[in-house]
């Protein structure tokens, strides 16, 4: 399947829609009973975005961004966050080398973010100056080493893991940091069945393995699709609208949000509405975003951009919650005419 | 994913631009029903209010005096309730009116669409800058999707609590007495008063009347009359030959005509009727030709206004002129031979032929070049001419005429007095006791101001409660009792009752009230052919203990109509009709 950008036809989108879909389904085959988080996990991928993962231990984090490497045919690398990892561990370093008249040389060996899909492993549990190497990364597509700036592999996606309740010893990433990550994906715990299902499907001798659904050349074509999707006014106007709502002296404000909200999102959480509301109708088929899109992605959005008051903590209202809120509270703006 | 609908020619702007006029046509119909509805209903109300001294009439009460206010609170009540809803209907509007826009996203929610007619509309509007293929393909299915869909037009809501409100005060309205008693002063009386036709004139009487149009028709040429004069005469003539055409209308076409030729005849008396410019204007042999034939027919008056003329021009002639003028006056009075006297008093002749004698004289001393004489002379013609006025005079025609109109509305006014209720109506003034015959009855303040006493047989004391020292209301001539009442006295008098039981034969005089009418004092004879049996004498009698087979209010509204009748035919100043019709209101039923 090829697909082109200009112009874009009906029948490339219901293609691509068609190619989506079963990239999906491939990778449910592998993650069981994590609809919603592979789905999320697609849209951040066509938004070329980063998303951050939390769940706790076992819950198929890892896995997920390993299989959906694995279904792109991507090159993956896997960073394990430790606190003694250095941002040479990530970026890689120069080294001497002897070539073979035995000269000595510095030579650059790339460290595990030259990949496609780079998974960051408990990234809260390394130091803030390493975190850093890998935002650096994340936002600039491109790392510098001994003075020398070196370009990432496009489609570049970090994906990173934090488990929620083992604190200890951690380094929470600040709230400027996680801003840069599109999306955060919430693992919840599966269901009955699908504990079963996972516990009759992985304890076999059979290995199971991926099936490659989509090249890296279609993948970048998607992505560029992503960013064509029709948006009209009315949608953005309730992007803005919600991004507004989320700030405790806004007018829109609902109450909940005065009492629990600290600071609230910022520019780019609108700018990253509208992406993953695009990315999300491509998914559907659909070559317009509607305000049902943006909706959808409102708490993987929103979730981590908006710093709660301690009396949130107090009472655990979580960030989902006033989500939730927010979405209730908002009436979408009258198309004017 | 389901595949795209065949496209539809259909746009989405124009067709959910048409849905939205409509809507909105049904929310500007609903509220215009709102308004026409709730303001008919304080319409209702206002018609209420005024209709409540009747009913509280009717319940006892008396809240006449609460009229003006009632009628004053009524058109209010209208006005404030038609501006509040106009109000009410903008702002509703306002909130109400739809937009394509706004039915796109109604549609989206309708058909779960997401959003794609908000998104199509979007992009028909050019508001959306995108890739163009995808702008295509959302407007594509939007097309394709539209014809499926039910018009999103609001069902058309009728306005059923303003329309309940007004049935409902109309239902009370219908159910809210409207007696006669009450329509006496209204406009039960003004319609029944319409349908009062006059008797018609007598033929000597139209032939009188259609010489008189003649003889105006003759005043209308009068050399140098001006144009208003001229147009006045011209009307009253019209009207006297209507006559024929519409006899239902005689009584007031009369008293239009005697009104208009009494004014020209006052306006002649004080300043004359002629036009000096029309005078100026003729040449010598012209006016000279006119004098002649205005002596010649005893127009003395317009042949006054000629030898002024005559006299102004000699004062700045030069001797041709004067020559010329002796000379066209000369040739005039040999056009104009002097004519038989027949038909004209030995005075009156004598006169004329002094006056052809005196103007040939002039003529010779204007040839002789003796101009002092001649502007003398005719000075002294004119000033001759002036004071005698003469039976062709204009002023005199117009008098004669208007007092030819004058005798026929006093036998049209005898005939309907006389009929069946041998009892005369008029307003007198001062009246009391007859010495004489009859029983003058009326009302008012006689001070000794009864126009004439009553004369002939008569024994019966008149009944009066005048103030002062009336004596003796007109009578009639040969009755015992005939009972004369006058409706109404001038302003200021009591009123007393009156009555008393005629006989065969019996004449009363009417003394119509001069001030109320505006027309000259008048008498009508009202004959009488037997015991008066009319509504007055109902009336009071009623109000003695007397109980007439006939409902009182039957009597009452049948007699307050013809005297509403009146008010409308005869000339009366408006001021002084509610004198009559307060009469009216003061011996309704109850």
């Amino acid at each position: 399947m090829s697909v082109t950008v200009t112009p874009i036809t009906e029948q490339q989108l219901v293609a691509a829609a068609e190619s989506l879909g079963a990239l999906k389904a491939e990778i449910e085959r592998r993650v069981f009973g994590q609809s919603d988080l592979v789905l999320q996990a697609i849209v951040g991928l066509l938004a070329r975005g980063n998303v951050l993962i939390e769940g706790q231990p076992g819950l198929g984090k890892t896995l997920l961004v390993k299989v959906l490497s694995e279904a792109l045919a991507m090159q993956f690398s896997r960073i394990q966050f430790t606190p003694d990892l250095m941002p040479a561990d990530i970026t890689g370093s120069q080294t001497l080398a002897h070539d073979e008249q035995g000269r000595a040389q510095l030579q650059f060996r790339a460290g595990p973010i030259f990949a496609n899909m780079v998974l960051a492993d408990e990234v809260n549990r390394a130091t803030p100056k390493t975190q850093s190497a890998l935002l650096e990364a994340m936002q600039e597509h491109s790392v510098t080493v001994a003075g020398q700036k070196r370009d990432l592999p496009s489609p570049f996606i970090v994906a990173a893991t934090q488990n929620p309740i083992e604190m200890e010893g951690t380094y929470p990433l600040p709230e400027a940091q996680l801003d840069r990550f599109l999306l955060k994906l919430e693992v919840q715990f599966p269901s009955f069945d699908d504990l079963r299902e996972i516990g009759l499907r992985t304890t076999g001798s059979a290995e199971a393995t991926t099936n490659v659904v989509m090249t890296r050349e279609q993948l970048l074509g998607l992505q560029s699709l992503t960013r064509e999707i029709v948006v009209a006014p009315h949608v953005a106007e309730y992007c803005a609208q919600i991004t507004m709502a989320t700030h405790p002296g806004s007018p829109q404000a609902p109450e909940q949000v005065r009492r629990f909200v600290r600071y609230g999102a910022s520019p780019r959480a609108m700018q990253a509405l509208i992406l993953a509301g695009r990315a999300y109708a491509l998914l559907c088929g659909r070559g317009w975003v509607s305000e049902d899109d943006v909706r959808a992605v409102a708490h993987p959005v929103l979730r981590h951009r908006m710093i709660p008051t301690f009396d949130a903590k107090l009472e655990s209202v979580t960030n989902n919650d006033l989500v939730d809120v927010l979405l209730g509270s908002i009436t979408p703006v009258r198309a004017a005419g | 994913m389901p595949p795209a609908p065949a496209t539809s020619e259909i746009k989405v702007e124009p067709q959910l631009g048409r849905w939205a006029a409509s809507s909105n046509a049904r929310r500007v119909l609903e509220e215009t029903l709102a308004v026409v509805a709730t303001t008919a209903a304080a319409g209702l109300v206002a018609i209420g209010l005024h209709r409540l001294p009747t009913a509280a009439t009717h319940l006892g009460m008396q809240l006449g005096e609460a009229q003006p206010s009632l009628d004053t609170a009524g058109v209010v009540l209208v006005a404030a309730v038609a501006l509040g809803m106009l109000a009410r209907a903008w702002l509703r509007y306002r909130r109400r009116r739809t937009s394509a826009a706004v039915l796109a996203r109604r549609l989206d929610r309708q058909h779960d669409t997401c959003d794609l007619f908000t998104t199509a509309l979007a992009v028909e509007r050019g508001d959306v800058h995108g890739n163009e293929g995808l702008e295509q393909v959302v407007s594509s299915r939007a097309r394709g999707q539209l014809p499926g869909v039910p018009p999103p037009i609001e069902r058309f809501e009728a306005p059923a609590r303003a329309f309940a409100a007004m049935g409902a005060i109309a239902a009370l309205l219908a159910l809210m007495p409207v007696g006669a008693a009450a329509d006496a002063n209204g406009s039960k009386a003004s319609d029944a008063a319409e349908v009062v036709t006059a008797p018609p004139l007598p033929e000597d009487v139209l032939e009188a009347l259609r010489a008189r149009a003649k003889e105006l028709e003759r005043l209308e040429y009068t050399p140098a009359l001006d144009d208003e004069a001229r147009e006045a005469i011209r009307e009253a003539r019209e009207r006297i030959e209507a006559l024929a055409d519409d006899p239902d209308r005689s009584l007031s076409e009369l008293a239009r005509a005697q009104k208009a030729l009494e004014d020209l005849e006052r306006r002649s008396r004080e300043r004359g009727l002629h036009d000096e410019d029309k005078l100026r204007n003729m040449n010598d042999p012209e006016l000279a030709e006119q004098l002649a034939k205005a002596m010649q027919r005893g127009e003395n008056d317009t042949a006054a206004e000629m030898a002024k003329e005559f006299s102004r021009r000699l004062e700045e002639a030069s001797p041709a002129e004067q020559d010329r003028i002796g000379r066209a006056l000369e040739r005039a009075l040999r056009r104009n031979p002097a004519q038989g006297q027949q038909g004209l008093s030995r005075a009156e002749a004598e006169a004329r032929a002094r006056d052809r004698n005196r103007l040939d004289e002039l003529s010779e001393n204007l040839s002789d070049g003796d101009t002092g004489s001649a502007r003398s002379g005719f000075d002294d013609l004119s000033e001759e001419l002036r004071k005698r006025g003469g039976e062709g005079s204009v002023e005199e025609s117009l008098g004669e005429a208007a007092e030819e109109i004058r005798k026929a509305r006093e036998r049209q006014l005898d005939e309907m007095n006389g009929e069946g209720e041998g009892e005369g109506q008029g307003q007198g003034e001062g009246q009391g006791q007859g010495e004489g015959q009859g029983q003058g009855e009326g009302q008012g303040r006689g001070e000794g101001q009864a126009p004439r006493p009553g004369a002939g047989p008569g024994n019966a004391p008149g009944e009066g409660e005048g103030e002062g020292e009336g004596e003796g209301g007109p009578g009639g001539d040969d009755g015992d009792k005939a009972p004369t009442m006058g409706s109404m006295g001038p302003p200021g008098g009591k009123p007393g009752p009156g009555g008393g039981d005629g006989k065969a034969d019996t004449k009363g005089t009417v003394q119509p009230s001069t001030e109320a009418s505006g027309l000259a004092p008048q008498r009508v004879q009202a004959r009488r052919t037997g015991p008066a049996q009319g509504s007055v004498r109902a009336i009071r009698r009623y109000s003695e203990g007397y109980r007439d087979t006939r409902e009182y209010k039957d009597l009452h509204d049948e007699y307050a109509s013809v005297a509403e009748s009146a008010v409308r035919r005869e000339e009366i100043p408006l001021t002084r009709r509610d004198y009559i019709r307060s009469y009216f209101q003061a011996v309704r039923g109850r």
